[in-house]
């Protein structure tokens, strides 16, 4: 049995990441150390709260429409392709300014979107998507775009840092006037996508029973699933572009979520959104409090998030016998 | 209720269905046999507008299927299928309550009346006692309780379903089918299921329409019907009949 009754935690719970976030890290314990340290951490807390939501509940909205808990914008090469699609304006030499910023956004998140139909097709079988094909579908596409992805390393000159930067995963983004616009285009879209998800939460709850079951109560199957695809591809893509490739959080936040509150989309959105962002703000202050040097924020939520992976995996074999 | 005027459906090279005409009305209880492949689940996905690149014409209610939304037609359509899925523990009660959504807004919550609606609908299929406890903890026969009372509670003049009591035991079977009925007789609402099991079709359906290659071979009375000269040369089997000592109706041997 599950207890409704602990939504409230996910409020305390991002409250108390946040004031770890601004207390912890190279330059000493506390609140206020100094306002100089208290402006380098400021924005990683806040940007790690954004990109955090984002990606939680971008990972729950998959996985309702997918009806497959294991789904996640990572594992499903969404992030991969929009990596790709970054790495790809960056080379071309397209991503200064107002317009590069819209042209990393656009390939980005042409190249995630992509990714995201090719796994459906790959993986659905009868209107489903089974574990078995539906990961397989996205290890095949990831691969694809490592491939690509350092075929691009290889042709790189100076904008090698800037890839590497791209696929690890990092909170430490430079605010400068490029960046600014990078920020602000994630910004709208992460709370105007969120938002349109929350919105259809009744809707998603149907999909998690399959497409014609839903179909049959009265949700415009078809339409719907392009337009959630879509806007987490938006999300997703516009994060990457932003702070790299971060994986897991789209997993392991939704089943978190679950936990608190059941699995509702009405409440498991909102929830997702809190406890995503107060993960990768977690996650980051370890990244930068555990040595000498900053750790990749993407390194840490990998070693997270493989055991709980294993461990979903594992309770789903002994749930089947 | 429903009429179908000339219902083909082909997919690739494969016609599923041809030349399929019925008339149905509110309070009739239909049972649609037929050997493997002869086109019965693909007829009830039609008649519930899962597909829709048919030729011909289905009418539901006096208005073309395709005029309808799909919002709409679940408001006057319920379906219980035969695979079912649960990949999220949404407890029992909340699944029946997902039978209201045709009803309701986006973040609309379900009102006192859809409330009452909903345990009506779990009392008509005897899962009330399941209400808290999570959906995919549920054995075969609770389980298709509870998707029983979420097609309940759509409130439907139409109830279809494909081989409710596929997996279920004695009980169960009765159990399902008793309340299909039931709901047919005293509520008015029309039911067409889809049953493998023709001693079931005989016991609780009026009429029965027998599916041949996806063509309609017979479409008439259970005696009518479930008779050796009709079934032999569809099913390709040598079968023998005998009328039920209670109810006279009757039941195949193989």
């Amino acid at each position: 049995m599950r207890n409704k009754h602990l939504t409230w935690l996910s409020p305390l719970i991002l409250f108390l990441a946040v004031l770890a976030g601004l207390s912890f890290g190279p330059g000493g314990f506390g609140l206020l150390v100094s306002p100089e340290i208290a402006s380098i951490r400021l924005p990683r807390v806040l940007l790690g709260a954004l990109v955090g939501m984002g990606l939680a509940v971008s990972g729950a909205a998959l996985q309702a429409v997918l009806g497959n808990a294991l789904a996640e914008p990572y594992l499903l090469g969404v992030s991969g392709g929009a990596a790709f699609g970054t790495a790809l304006a960056l080379i071309l030499g397209l991503s200064s300014g107002l317009a590069g910023a819209f042209t990393l956004q656009l390939f980005s998140f042409f190249f995630g979107v992509a990714a995201i139909f090719l796994v459906y097709r790959l993986a659905r079988v009868h209107g489903r998507l089974p574990s078995e094909t539906m990961i397989l579908s996205g290890v095949v596409v990831n691969a694809f775009f490592s491939g690509l992805i350092m075929l691009l390393m290889s042709l790189a000159g100076r904008q090698l840092q800037d890839m590497i930067y791209i696929l690890m995963g990092n909170l430490g983004i430079l605010f400068t006037r490029d960046t600014v616009f990078l920020l602000a285009i994630a910004l709208i879209l992460v709370v105007s996508g969120s938002v349109y998800l929350w919105i259809q939460s009744k809707n998603l709850n149907l999909l998690t029973l399959g497409e014609a079951q839903a179909q049959s109560m009265g949700v415009p199957v078809e339409r719907l699933k392009k337009i959630v695809f879509f806007i987490m591809a938006l999300m997703v893509a516009a994060l990457v572009s932003l702070a790299g490739v971060i994986g897991f959080i789209g997993l392991m936040v939704p089943h978190l979520g679950r936990m608190l509150s059941g699995p509702n989309n009405k409440r498991l959105l909102p929830v997702s959104g809190l406890l995503g962002a107060s993960l990768l703000i977690l996650s980051d202050t370890l990244a930068r409090s555990l040595g000498n040097f900053e750790i990749p924020v993407g390194v840490i939520t990998a070693l997270l998030g493989v055991p709980f992976f294993i461990f979903l995996l594992w309770r789903k074999k002994s749930q089947k016998i | 209720m429903i009429a179908v005027n000339h219902l083909t459906y082909r997919y690739g090279t494969i016609t599923a269905l041809r030349d399929i005409s019925l008339q149905a009305a509110s309070g009739e209880m239909i049972g649609l046999i037929g050997p493997n492949g002869s086109g019965k689940s693909t007829l009830l996905a039609c008649l519930a507008g899962l597909r829709i690149n048919f030729s011909g014409r289905i009418m539901i209610g006096g208005k073309d299927i395709s005029r309808y939304n799909s919002q709409a037609l679940a408001r006057v359509i319920s379906v219980v299928f035969q695979d079912n899925f649960f990949p999220f523990d949404f407890t029992a009660y909340e699944i029946v309550a997902m039978g209201r959504s045709p009803f309701l807004k986006a973040l609309q919550d379900e009102t006192a009346r859809d409330h009452k609606i909903i345990e009506e609908a779990m009392r008509q299929s005897d899962c009330c006692q399941l209400k808290e406890r999570s959906i995919t903890e549920l054995s075969g026969g609770e389980r298709q309780r509870v998707i029983l009372a979420r097609s309940l509670a759509q409130q439907p003049k139409v109830l279809l379903m494909d081989e409710p009591t596929n997996h279920l035991d004695l009980k169960h079977q009765r159990l399902i089918l008793d309340t299909a009925r039931r709901l047919s007789s005293q509520s008015g609402v029309l039911v067409i299921a889809v049953l493998h099991d023709l001693n079931l079709a005989a016991s609780f359906c009026d009429r029965i329409i027998l599916l041949h290659q996806g063509a309609i071979n017979a479409d008439s009375r259970p005696n009518e019907v479930l008779k050796e000269a009709v079934l032999k040369p569809v099913y390709e089997t040598d079968i023998d009949i005998v009328l039920h000592p209670r109810t006279n109706r009757p039941q195949i041997l193989i």
